[in-house]
């Protein structure tokens, strides 16, 4: 095929310029360490870079919300096992008050050390964090939840709100618990009854918490109608009592040794009885309400300021104490049931940390296969590249000084 | 002798000729669009005589051009499909630069805002938390508003240099016309002879027009040439030339659209147009530059819409219900100035799911409206409703409304989402408008028997709510009551397993069986400024699939805009790379049969030099032998 002279020459300088713009594009690689510099340049890839970033970015928010939820758990799990340690403290002065040796005055002090643990557990119920967000108010935070009204009881003016946050994909935590859950709302008694003694028993009598021996027959009689609790025990003399349900009706009778005491039994529950009880001194056995461990504490501190000192007036406080220890084991329970479920919320989070961290690494990786530069085989093309522009420029240089006018 | 001498004369004129020829293929080398030129040597007609045919020695016919039109026309394809690729993949350059970065790109910045929002959850009563908020989205629109301005400057580029192009062209096509007339004058001087400098030089003007535009040409019998563009619109005939010209269209969108003038008319070629730079430029506009603006409009619009949507679903730090924190530029209707009607039509988004990124023609027929993109032409299903005078619209995720008297051929151009970063603002830099908290708090009241708890308590329509605190309270499992804080009634029913119970604008649905005596609290929130649940909706909304019917998320339409930008700048590149070996092997087959090749001409001039050398020693041969003869004849007288 003929060539003309100025073709000659375009289609050198344009094969020149091309290696130019191949050897440019290949430095642009080596110098920015990225293979996608541009979408042009991959879209594919680039796209994929894009959901791989968001990926990334996803994963890191949610080791963030972790971290946040973590630090608001570990301050409540303080304030939780901190009050176990409180509740703790003023069981043990209950069970001091109710040896049975202690003066009008041992009393009265005790009352006073409890009233002052009660204060430390008001202020673990109104703890704060760092930005004074109050942990037990639910949603108000800005409310002190725990505050003691007019009528000198303590009340709960926060409300039931719990937040969440997502740690993962579809797994949420809760990053607190309403004051209301861990403070009030503690079922009274053994959890299904309470007893109490009557305040106008002249015996030595002392009841205790009592327990449900068949809780379908409980069950059974307390939704007959009309219902059979609340239960009232008589003591007719010394040895003889009666178990008398709601409308009057006798449920049971019965002997007692007032040496050995005895367990009285009806409709699934058993009571026991200690001491020496007059005639006409009654018992009552009521379905279990609810108590704030305020009130209980409350309860407790009264009538030990109030103890009477005479042997009734003793046992009647003996009553009174066995209603409370019983009240405050459940308060217990309750707190450590919602610092275990703190506690393993907490491992949750650590657990799923650890997921987030293997899974971050696996999106880096990708990102760096997708986008970073394969060093070797860049070095290697631009060799390549150069060595032709190279080969290009002096070829033309040489071709060019070939021409028949040389010889004429 | 007389013969002889007078052969010799022929050959030396003859090859004169030939040897002016070569010195003008030699000095036009490096002249483009030159073909090389050959003198056609004819031998003269031998003169009968006694002792045979006598030779009457050779001729220079004429000077022949080399060319070939069929390789020509392929150049010329060659060149327009080239220097459009090359035009579009330059401006698409630009755009492709402006993502060159996934780490500091529109999507970066967006998850940004998202990842504020959810540290907003993670801490919803703190002040830092919420300005962070509004810090981030103040980026997001900044971010916006900067990618806008680009390729606000693009479109400018574009239409002025769609002003170029067209007076270029006309130019090109005036100086066509005036050669073609030269050129018809030139062969009808009796003389017989192609003006070949002429006709190299029209040839030249065509391959320069063919950069700009697709051209087709047509030889006509008077010598002149015909160039038509477009789909057959006729811009030189004979030794008139058309003008082409950017005029703004006629909805005045800012837009320039292309129309060609002929001695006798008007008419706007916009969309037939094809081919060179000039079709780039258009190519880069439809498919790049408005789906672009349109992409970006579609981003704003939803972010815009879900936000505000999400905040009024929920109470802010006073306990007063979310108001709308960002705004954003509405569709918008241009009129055409060529509308005989009266007709004024607005558009709002009624459908976010239906939002395209394309704009649209809006044509009244007489009876009925019809609604085509502007780039392909397909038409969009509008359903239409009538009442009181005023016309409703509804397509494209859009309503449309039409007021006053439209006449058949109005026309309308709806842009739905080019407007939409343009007015793009935050309303608020109050921290404590931001809705975190939900509307309700509800919970089970703890001494319930039965096993029922609170699955859900919401608001589904915050103008039909009535605030305040509420006690629902079971008599029975089915029979319940709804009392307010003052112990009023407020609603009662019968309560089934699964369906939600509704007052004063509340649906609360529950768990399990309520057992007679249990009781729920449905509280107003007001004073909830620890609660984070409006914050994790809000947080979720990037991710949550509401574009294109339902398919897409706003991360999702953000990151495929970025691969689509991706995709035609590197299609346009890889044209433009294809289109110039095509291109340079046209030329080269080309310049096979019409370039100069100097070493040829080289071997040529040697061979004329010689014969020349040749000729004039035969006249010089002659005229010794006629000294002979004279010398002879007076010796003897």
């Amino acid at each position: 095929m003929r060539i003309s002279t100025s073709m000659l020459n375009q289609n050198a300088v344009n094969s020149i310029m091309e290696d130019e713009q191949q050897l440019t594009q290949t430095q642009n690689q080596l110098s920015t360490g990225k293979s996608v510099n541009t979408p042009a340049d991959n879209p594919v890839a680039m796209v994929q870079l894009l959901q791989l970033d968001n990926t990334n970015s996803q994963y890191q928010q949610y080791v963030s919300n972790g971290q946040a939820a973590n630090t608001n758990l570990t301050l409540e799990q303080q304030a939780l096992t901190t009050s176990t340690t409180t509740l703790q403290s003023i069981r043990d002065l209950v069970v001091q008050a109710n040896t049975g040796t202690n003066s009008a005055s041992d009393l009265k002090s005790i009352a006073t050390q409890i009233s002052a643990l009660e204060s430390q557990l008001q202020g673990l119920a109104n703890s704060q964090n760092a930005q004074g967000e109050y942990l037990f108010a639910g949603f108000s935070s800005n409310t002190q939840p725990f505050v003691r009204g007019s009528s000198g009881s303590m009340s709960y003016v926060g409300d039931t709100g719990v937040n969440t946050v997502s740690i993962n994909g579809g797994t949420s935590v809760q990053t607190g618990d309403a004051g209301s859950s861990v403070y009030m709302n503690i079922p009274a008694g053994n959890g299904t009854f309470s007893t109490a003694a009557s305040a106008s028993n002249t015996g030595t009598g002392v009841v205790d918490a009592g327990s449900i021996t068949d809780a379908a027959a409980w069950s059974a009689a307390a939704s007959a109608t009309p219902a059979g609790p609340p239960y009232t025990i008589t003591f007719t003399d010394a040895s003889d009592y009666s178990v008398t349900d709601a409308s009057g009706n006798t449920v049971t009778t019965g002997t007692y040794d007032s040496t050995n005491g005895g367990e009285i039994s009806f409709d699934g529950a058993e009571v026991g009885i200690t001491g020496s009880p007059a005639a006409g001194d009654s018992f009552t056995v009521s379905p279990a309400g609810q108590q704030s461990v305020f009130d209980t504490i409350d309860n407790v501190v009264n009538s030990l300021n109030n103890a009477g000192s005479s042997a009734a007036g003793r046992a009647q406080l003996s009553s009174q104490l066995a209603s409370a220890l019983s009240n405050i084991d459940q308060a217990s329970d309750q707190v450590s049931t919602v610092t275990s479920n703190v506690g393993s919320r907490i491992s949750l989070i650590s657990s799923v940390n650890n997921d987030l961290t293997a899974a971050t690494t696996d999106v880096t990786t990708q990102i760096s296969n997708v986008s970073d530069l394969d060093y070797a085989a860049a070095t290697a093309q631009y060799s390549q590249e150069y060595i032709a522009l190279q080969a290009a420029e002096q070829s033309y240089a040489d071709i060019n000084k070939l021409s028949l006018f040389n010889y004429l | 002798m007389g013969d002889m001498m007078s052969t010799g004369v022929t050959g030396l004129l003859a090859f004169q000729t030939a040897l002016d020829t070569i010195s003008n293929n030699i000095s036009n080398v490096n002249t483009p669009g030159y073909s090389e030129e050959t003198a056609n040597l004819v031998t003269n007609p031998a003169t009968p005589t006694a002792n045979g045919w006598i030779g009457q020695g050779v001729t220079a016919s004429t000077v022949t051009r080399s060319y070939s039109d069929f390789l020509d026309a392929q150049t010329r394809t060659a060149t327009s499909s080239y220097n459009q690729y090359n035009t579009t993949a330059g401006l698409a350059d630009n755009i492709n630069n402006m993502f060159d970065d996934p780490s500091t790109g529109l999507s970066a910045t967006l998850q940004s805002f998202g990842q504020s929002i959810q540290a907003m959850a993670n801490a919803p009563g703190q002040e830092s938390t919420r300005q962070a908020v509004l810090n981030q989205a103040q980026s997001v629109i900044a971010q916006f508003q900067a990618y806008q301005q680009n390729l606000n400057q693009l479109g400018g580029q574009v239409n002025t240099q769609i002003q170029s192009e067209a007076s270029t062209i006309s130019s090109l096509a005036q100086s066509i016309a005036g050669l073609n007339q030269s050129i018809m004058a030139a062969q009808n001087n009796g003389s017989g002879q192609a003006p070949n400098a002429l006709l190299d030089q029209r040839n030249q003007l065509i391959d320069q027009l063919s950069q700009h535009i697709s051209v087709t040409t047509v030889q006509q019998s008077d010598g002149s040439l015909s160039v038509f563009i477009g789909s057959g619109q006729s811009l030189v005939t004979g030794g008139q030339a058309s003008t082409l010209s950017a005029t703004p269209d006629q909805f005045g969108s800012g837009q320039m659209d292309i129309s060609v003038t002929t001695p006798t008319s008007t008419t706007d070629i916009t969309s037939q147009l094809s081919g060179g730079s000039l079709g780039g430029l258009l190519q880069f506009r439809n498919t790049m530059l408005i789906p672009g603006q349109n992409a970006l409009g579609q981003a704003a619009v939803t972010l815009t819409s879900l936000v505000n949507t999400q905040n009024a679903a929920g109470l802010d730090e006073n306990g007063n219900v979310g108001g709308a924190l960002l705004a954003v530029g509405g569709p918008q209707v241009l009129t055409s100035k060529d509308n005989a009607g009266t007709a004024d039509v607005t558009a709002t988004v009624s459908d976010l799911g239906g939002l395209t990124t394309s704009n649209y023609d809006l044509e009244y027929d007489g009876t009925n409206w019809n609604m085509t993109d502007t780039v392909t032409g397909q038409s969009t299903p509008l359903t239409a409703s009538t009442a009181g005078g005023v016309t409703t619209l509804t397509g494209a995720g859009l309503t449309l409304t039409v007021t006053g008297a439209a006449q058949a051929g109005d026309q309308f151009l709806v842009e739905p989402t080019g407007n939409a970063v343009a007015g793009m603002s935050l309303l608020t830099t109050d921290p404590s408008k931001i809705a975190a908290a939900g509307p309700l708090v509800a919970a089970a009241t703890s001494s319930n028997t039965g096993s029922a708890s609170i699955a859900s308590a919401t608001v589904p329509d915050m103008t039909a709510w009535t605030r305040g605190n509420y006690t629902l309270s079971f008599t029975d499992p089915t029979d319940y009551t709804v009392t307010d804080a003052s112990g009023n009634t407020v609603a009662t029913g019968t309560y089934t397993a699964g369906t939600p119970i509704s007052f004063n604008g509340i649906n609360v649905s529950l768990n399990g069986t309520p057992a007679a005596g249990d009781s729920f609290t449905v509280d107003d929130n007001a004073g909830g400024t620890g609660d984070n649940s409006n914050a994790l909706q809000m947080a979720a909304i990037l991710n949550s699939k509401v574009l294109n019917g339902g398919a897409d998320s706003l991360t999702d339409a953000v990151n495929s805009y970025v691969g689509s930008v991706g995709l035609l700048t590197s299609q346009a590149q890889n044209g433009a790379t294809a289109q110039q070996s095509v291109m340079t092997t046209a030329q080269t087959a080309q310049q096979s049969v019409s370039g100069v090749n100097l070493d040829q001409e080289a071997a040529n001039l040697l061979q004329f030099q010689q014969a020349y050398q040749a000729a004039a020693q035969v006249i010089a041969a002659s005229q010794t032998l006629f000294q002979s003869l004279i010398t002879a004849i007076n010796t003897t007288a």
